[in-house]
């Protein structure tokens, strides 16, 4: 959000061109293009967010492994148990 | 454009341009002269020195890594930055935990009282400038662009790629609205 103050002094504060040659960094600009073309260089396994994601979702996938692996199996006992009758 | 090399063109801009499409580092002489006038342009809006450095980097390193899908479309490549500038200037607002104080000239918010046929009264002006920061931020910016970088019509059309009529009216529309919002809370 933002609001507006009036400067009722009329003098525009504006910084000087040392101020603003002291910021400007042809060198240091292109250190982050590069970087963002190569990409952070971290694993997504050691970024915790992506750590989490990726842990939540192999939990996930257990639990339906688990829970086919216990519906077929019980289809089969059921199964076995009509054939002995 | 205010600033140094404001209204300027960088000599042999297009070969820059087209050089930096295919080498990276050539992208030095483009920002090295724009870099001032985009840091001013920010600086006026957020009024604070290492923020105004972090959103001029982020304007220049969007510039870098889009300059491949920059066309020359009959407009300054300046109006470009400045089109980046306003929208990261625009980011920043709405993402800001914080207030932004955005400074204005006296004389420039008497101009603006004068377009919208205001009674020219400190509190006038002040009640004025309360509701303008209730505009929406897109609407807001033209009359800010306006009255307060003090852009020609041309300059404004430049930046949002329209033609300078159009340019006018969305002014005027912009102008419109304050008026209208001003109106219903003095009512």
């Amino acid at each position: 959000m933002k609001v507006y103050k009036i400067n009722r002094d009329n003098k525009e504060r504006l910084p000087s061109d040392e101020t603003v040659k002291k910021h400007q960094s042809f060198p240091k600009l292109r250190v982050r293009h590069d970087e963002v073309l190569k990409g952070s260089g971290v694993p997504l396994y050691k970024n915790p967010r992506m750590f989490l994601f990726l842990l939540l979702m192999a939990l996930i996938a257990y639990l339906i492994f688990m829970e086919y692996d216990g519906a077929e199996s019980s289809s089969n006992q059921s199964d076995q148990v009509e054939s002995t009758d | 454009m205010k600033g140094a090399n404001a209204g300027k063109y960088l000599p042999q801009e297009k070969q820059h341009i087209e050089a930096t499409k295919k080498n990276p580092a050539r992208f030095a002489p483009l920002y090295n002269f724009y870099y001032r006038p985009i840091f001013i342009f920010i600086f006026k809006k957020v009024r604070d020195e290492y923020t105004t450095e972090e959103l001029t980097a982020k304007v220049f390193l969007k510039a870098m890594l889009n300059i491949k899908k920059y066309e020359h479309r009959g407009f300054p490549f300046s109006s470009w930055l400045y089109r980046i500038a306003s929208n990261e200037v625009n980011m920043h607002y709405r993402s800001a935990k914080k207030i932004i104080e955005v400074e204005v000239m006296e004389t420039d918010v008497v101009t603006l009282m004068e377009e919208i046929e205001e009674e020219d009264e400190l509190n006038r002006q002040e009640l004025v400038m309360k509701l303008m920061a209730e505009l929406p931020l897109e609407v807001s910016q033209l009359i800010e662009l306006r009255f307060f970088d003090r852009m020609s019509f041309k300059e404004i059309g430049e930046i949002h790629e329209i033609t300078e009529g159009n340019a006018k009216i969305r002014v005027y529309r912009a102008l419109d609205k304050l008026k209208k919002l001003v109106q219903e809370n003095l009512a």
